[in-house]
């Protein structure tokens, strides 16, 4: 492909806003090898046609080689507390019932009665049986059948072939994956480079503290890439670029053939590079200051301190680790400053966003809704630190659900996170629209070589899971 | 660009006032000689970014964010009682807030102004 042959550029800086890898070469701490860490993958660069979004036939080979083929995040283990507790998890048409069977056991049933096929579960609940509200089939937390009313009119029916048909369930850091191929590998070498680089995060320490399901009028791959790149920064959230990094932002791909893994590292607390060289990194410290104050109401908002030997950066971070600490009971002194400002967002095929660090502790999961390529659901949580000091670990925030109609501002306990959504959401039923009107011959994507190959890289991973 | 003052908690939503069914207070949040003829500022009253523009005698008050794409107004260009945003082009009429073009639908949010004493008091609902 002409122009595929030409250099990669990694990023772009400015004197006052350098590339994500200096600013963490100049940390305060020591990073973990994980944050040090760089991805070798290349992508081949094939275009993507614009049809794999709205195409039925290709939503429905993606149901069939896709969806029921691959460790798929679920849920988290702190949204079914106790023993009985279950959680639907819907992708497409398919359906699963994650089920707490155990102190530290899960499991993950078709969500369909064995009658006539009404679906069992459909929000959160609990109990010692599974019951199914039309005739009221009955079965036991490991799937066994327990009983079934008349049971003198069903003599064709064994106990033994009428246990809930089951996916396989994998567990890592409180996150719970399942997968209905029963052949599969273990989860732990679809996790790839995960694990190792979330050893010094401990996701399996946190608890969710808020927790969105949103609806979308556009196909799930078109939300999920719509996040895997902060190419749009300057677009998109033009009123962010004067405290973050959008072009100096760090991307990696690490892909051993069966764990599939991308990150991006955008810096904050520098002016965008794009506002050049000359720009204020004051005012982006003060920014970055006042957008972490907001989540901390009536704590006084310091400010940049030009006579301190800290840089800004560092300057937020201490601030950080200290009020942090003070409120979680937590010590956060050898956190590096990256790990406590940045946002540093972690990817693994095909619908998982874990954030690493406390600068945006989010977790995002992307789904298609029903049959309709043209519709998706894009979950949103924040996961916070479990306070220390022997404090209970609190609960886990129900989730809200966001109609199609509905923006995120609609949801008080995102603070202002939810313009930066609003944003992102307003954009996505026009690309839905403006792909499926493109001219023939130009309908295929044009993807930038560094700072959307994350989004070649997705692809080459899809195709190749499609057998395309 | 000024930052969110943070005179509210997380706890208020963007787009609501506490009771948003009572009528807004007018609320000081400029001098009229900081906002010369034909200038705009941007100011933050709350969570929310509030922008003023001057033209000629008078001080037109909006969200300082233009419904289309959610971007900021700050240095769009105001005409004869409209504004056009220079993101997109959407244009809003500077009184009822409606959309004047096909850009969007929806329509800016205008806020009621009283210059008293040569302060510049906004209604901010
Ligand atoms: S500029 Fe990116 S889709 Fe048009
Ligand atoms: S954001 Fe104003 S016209 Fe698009
Ligand atoms: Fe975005």
């Amino acid at each position: 492909m002409a122009g595929d042959e030409l250099a990669v550029v990694r990023g772009f800086s400015s004197k006052a806003s350098p590339l994500a890898s200096e600013l963490i070469k100049g940390d305060t701490r020591t990073a973990p090898p994980g944050l040090l860490a760089t991805g070798s993958y290349v992508s081949p660069g094939k275009k993507v046609p614009l049809s794999r979004y709205y195409d039925r036939a290709f939503a429905k080979l993606e149901q069939e080689k896709l969806w029921k083929k691959v460790w798929q995040f679920a849920c988290r283990e702190e949204d079914i507390p106790a023993v009985g507790d279950r959680i639907p998890y819907t992708v497409g048409e398919t359906s699963f019932m994650i089920v707490r069977t155990g102190a530290s056991e899960f499991r993950a049933f078709y969500n369909a009665c064995l009658h006539r096929g009404t679906r069992l579960c459909d929000g959160l609940s609990s109990g010692e049986s599974v019951r199914c509200p039309f005739h009221a089939w009955e079965w036991n937390l490991d799937g066994s059948l327990k009983n079934i009313p008349s049971r003198w009119d069903f003599p064709q029916v064994k106990t033994s072939e009428y246990s809930l048909p089951e996916a396989k369930v994998g567990t890592w850091g409180g996150f719970i994956f399942i997968n209905p191929d029963l052949n599969a590998a273990p989860l732990s070498a679809s996790l790839g480079i995960l694990a190792e680089h979330f050893k010094t995060f401990e996701p399996e320490q946190r608890f969710t503290a808020f927790h969105i399901s949103k609806k979308v009028r556009a196909n799930w791959k078109v939300v999920l890439e719509a996040f895997l790149e902060s190419y749009h920064v300057v677009e998109t959230h033009s009123d962010a670029l004067s405290f973050t990094g959008d072009a100096s932002t760090q991307y990696d791909i690490w892909d051993d053939g069966k764990g599939h893994i991308s990150r991006l590292i955008t810096p904050s607390a520098v002016p965008s590079p794009h506002l050049g060289d000359e720009a204020s990194i004051a005012n982006a410290v003060n920014a970055t200051f006042q957008a972490f104050a907001l989540a901390m109401p009536g704590v006084p908002v310091p400010t940049f301190d030009a006579s301190s030997q800290l840089s800004g950066r560092a300057q937020v971070a201490e601030w950080r680790r200290q009020m942090m600490g003070v409120g979680l009971a937590r010590d956060f002194s050898s956190v590096p400053d990256a790990s406590m400002i940045d946002s540093i967002q972690y990817f693994m095929f095909p619908n998982f966003c874990p954030w690493y660090g406390e600068g945006l502790p989010l977790v995002y999961q992307f789904l298609p809704y029903g049959d309709d390529p043209n519709e998706s659901v894009m979950n949103v949580r924040l996961t916070a630190p479990v306070p220390g000091g022997g404090a209970p670990r609190p609960p886990s925030a129900p989730i809200r659900h966001i109609g199609f109609d509905e923006a995120f501002n609609t949801a008080p306990e995102i603070g202002l996170l939810s313009i930066i959504f609003d944003q992102d959401m307003s954009n996505l039923p026009r690309i839905q629209a403006g792909l499926k009107a493109a001219e023939e011959g130009r309908a295929v994507t044009t993807l930038g070589r560094y700072q959307e190959q994350r989004i070649r890289h997705f692809h080459d991973v899809l195709s190749a899971t499609l057998g395309l | 660009m000024q930052s969110p003052a943070g005179k509210s908690g997380p706890d208020s939503a963007p787009d609501s006032g506490p009771d948003s069914s009572s009528k807004p207070a007018f609320v000081g949040i400029a001098k009229l000689a900081d906002l010369p003829e034909g200038q705009q500022l941007s100011v933050y009253v709350g969570l929310k970014k509030v922008l003023l523009c001057r033209a000629g005698d008078r001080v037109f008050a909006m969200r300082d964010m233009c419904p289309h794409a959610l971007q900021p107004l700050l240095g769009s260009k105001v005409e004869n009682g409209v504004i056009k945003c220079q993101k997109h082009g959407a244009t809003f009429d500077l009184v009822s807030g409606r959309p004047t073009n096909g850009v969007t639908n929806a329509a800016l949010e205008i806020y009621a102004v009283n210059l008293r004493d040569e302060s510049i008091a906004v209604a901010v609902r």
